[in-house]
């Protein structure tokens, strides 16, 4: 097994106000290995900035032992630090009037000298940290200028030019679209992979990382497990810490649905995705998918061509060729009957 | 910060020409006209035709135009201190409450009604009560910056300091506004000819002071500019990045005080240079890197305070119109442009 690249032993989180300790969780036991992805999930206010924030050396720990590559923070000066461990916040990256190669040269703090001269060494690791996101072709543009997709793999970039061993980011995919969220969660996973680096991420984006990440470490109801995201789905872990009277969570899908509607009993036949489309238009009607008919169970065959279905119901039959024409009359049928479609 | 575009160079070349050139111009400028080669040979150690001219030069006007270049340089560098650590556009010397300090320790030193200081400042300008004023002005300035520094190291958030700062400033403002009510008429008027600002009432002897104390002030933003760049990300980027930020904040705010205390102390409470200098100098080297910023703020600072001095002298011919209402003219204009263009912080430092 690879090296541990951050431990925390007994360690306790939280604020100090007044003086007193105010912590989130109980005394926590975590380690990351050198190319594994993390993924910190939980609900608003579980602690989860709390917690990176500590992990990172911005915040104290109220108690307990952190070490990043076997040695203890408390004896590391920050600058040590700095060649260690590189943080990515939540909120954009505020800063006007600087090219983005100049943000991610910033990153090269912990390695520079007093007069922040950029030797040979130092420009090839921010090409090589903005390669690594893809982004040199950004290098000089102005960070203003930039979309939040592109601004956060910069932050990243900035991250990586301090050449850390552990890479910690609050919610990087906050303000990102579908497509850059994927494309972000993607390049961690490599980054843990193919650079050694341990990553460890929080973020609201379950499905994504459930399908990206080694290890998750949830997050809920005053306490933190760490598993494999398929073991924590196994245990019903995900549906305990987010699961409502209103949500439900999957497991064959592994994601979250709304609990609509009364659940009355349909089947849905027909192949391929069609099946499946008409699947979801009625579930988001309420239906409750069933395995055999009895009566009031509406049938739906979907196909043969795309949009088309037949519906059945007590011996009435309905045709129609868009989802739409489906949803409406799901939508439509009143329960207890079983003449009129 | 990888290619400095030419850019960078050729700004800050021009400003040290107009540097140079402004600072002519402030010395062969003033009441008495002087022919231009009589300054020159008289700066060059020469006798000029009337030995009047020597002592106007030597005496009044160099004293005039270091003072002038040094203040408006270190007021410069205060201001973008403060822009780049409370990562706030319009922060400034007066946010910490320093500029209010020292006019507290004038108005207590000028308005001290029958004291041993009053009598002390009988003299307009005698050198005594100068530098009487101006250590009441530093310690005022002190007295207002102690706590708002201890304040400082406990506190997390940067801006919460600026918010302490200004109360600090608003209650001392007010205490200050007590004492002149109910002054001598004689006092009042000295007390407001401090307030309208002048680079002219340094002489060469306190220049032995002056010069020395704002270049210690401008050397520490100058060797920090690594640790001022780490800040433009916020505190906690820099900490994260390896900054120790809390000795840093207390070392840049100490450094931005002594500044503005100082030049407080012997020009008066100089209006606007502050917060003006640093975004005339972003706008014009195109990049907040530090490293470019530091030094354009240097020369633009001297540059349009010898200029704004210059335009005093002019437009009043005995120097009557008020140092600040003409770098209040040139920097309203600033912040007003500054906070319509500072949308998605293109101007925070």
């Amino acid at each position: 097994m690879s090296a541990v690249a951050l431990e925390a032993e007994s360690l306790v989180v939280g604020y100090r106000r007044r003086g007193r300790k105010l912590p989130v969780l109980p005394a926590l036991d975590l380690a990351v290995r050198t190319g594994e992805f993390v993924c910190l999930l939980g609900p608003n206010g579980a602690g989860k900035s709390t917690l990176l924030r500590t992990l990172a050396t911005v915040q104290r720990p109220l108690g307990g032992v952190l070490r990043i590559g076997g040695a203890e923070v408390s004896t590391l000066r920050q600058v040590e630090i700095g060649r260690r461990i590189g943080l990515v916040q939540t909120e954009r990256l505020d800063v006007g009037a600087l090219t983005a190669y100049a943000v991610v040269s910033l990153g090269r703090y912990p390695h520079i000298g007093w007069g922040g001269h950029l030797g040979p060494a130092d420009h090839a690791a921010v090409r090589r940290a903005l390669d690594n996101v893809g982004a040199a072709h950004l290098a000089h543009r102005d960070i203003g200028e930039l979309s939040d997709g592109e601004r956060q793999r910069i932050n990243i970039a900035r991250a990586l030019a301090q050449e850390p061993a552990i890479l910690i980011l609050d919610e990087p995919t906050a303000f990102l679209d579908i497509g850059s969220r994927v494309e972000l969660m993607g390049l961690l996973r490599r980054l843990a992979r193919e650079s050694g680096l341990a990553v460890v991420a929080s973020t609201h984006d379950l499905d994504l990382a459930l399908r990206s990440a080694d290890t998750v470490w949830l997050m809920s109801l005053g306490r933190l497990q760490a598993g494999a995201p398929e073991d924590l789905v196994f245990g019903g872990e995900f549906e305990a810490a987010f699961g409502s009277e209103r949500i439900a969570f999957r497991t064959d899908e592994r994601t979250f649905r709304l609990r609509t509607g009364s659940g009355r009993p349909a089947i849905v036949r027909g192949d391929g995705l069609s099946a499946i489309l008409a699947g979801a238009v009625l579930e988001r009607e309420g239906w409750a998918m069933v395995a055999e008919p009895s009566a009031g169970t509406l049938v739906v065959t979907a196909g043969p061509a795309n949009g088309e279905w037949r519906a059945e119901m007590g011996g009435t039959v309905a045709r129609g060729t868009t989802y739409a024409e489906l949803a409406t009359l799901a939508r439509g049928l009143p329960e207890h009957t079983s003449s009129t479609v | 910060m990888a290619r400095r575009p030419a850019r960078h160079w050729v700004v800050l070349g021009a400003l040290g020409v107009a540097l140079v050139l402004a600072f002519l111009l402030a010395i062969a400028i003033g009441s008495v006209s002087i022919p231009l080669g009589s300054v020159v040979s008289i700066l060059l150690g020469e006798i000029p035709e009337r030995a009047s001219w020597t002592v106007i030069v030597n005496d009044v006007r160099l004293p005039r135009a270091v003072t002038a270049a040094m203040s408006g340089a270190a007021l410069g560098i205060a201001g973008l201190q403060m822009q780049t650590l409370l990562r706030n556009p319009l922060a400034d010397p007066f946010a910490l409450g320093i500029t209010s300090g020292a006019s507290l320790g004038v108005a207590i030193a000028v308005l001290g009604a029958g004291s041993a200081a009053g009598a002390l400042l009988g003299g307009a300008f005698g050198l005594a009560g100068d530098l009487a004023v101006a250590a009441a002005a530093i310690l005022g300035a002190f007295a207002v910056l102690v706590p708002v520094l201890l304040l400082a190291s406990r506190v997390r958030n940067a801006a919460t300091i600026l918010i302490i700062g200004l109360m600090f400033g608003y209650a001392v403002q007010s205490v200050v506004t007590i004492l002149v009510v109910g002054t001598s008429f004689e006092q009042l008027q000295r007390w407001i000819a401090w307030g309208h600002g002048s680079f002219g009432g340094v002489t060469s002897n306190q220049l032995a002071i002056y010069v020395p104390l704002l270049a210690l002030g401008i050397g520490l933003a100058a060797a920090t500019t690594k640790q001022l760049n780490a800040l433009l990300l916020g505190e906690a980027y820099a900490k994260s990045m390896g900054l120790n930020v809390r000795a840093m904040r207390i070392a840049t705010l100490a450094g931005a005080s002594t500044l503005a205390g100082v030049v407080t102390a012997f020009c008066g409470p100089i209006v606007f240079l502050g917060v003006a200098i640093p975004h005339l100098a972003r706008g014009l080297v195109g990049t907040s890197d530090h490293r470019m910023l530091v030094p354009a703020v240097i020369l633009l600072g001297a540059v349009v305070a010898l200029l704004a001095q210059l335009a005093a002298l002019v437009a009043s011919g005995e120097g009557l119109l008020p140092l600040n209402a003409v770098t209040s003219l040139i920097g309203a204009p600033v912040v007003v442009f500054v906070i319509l263009r500072s949308r998605r912080g293109a101007f925070v430092g």
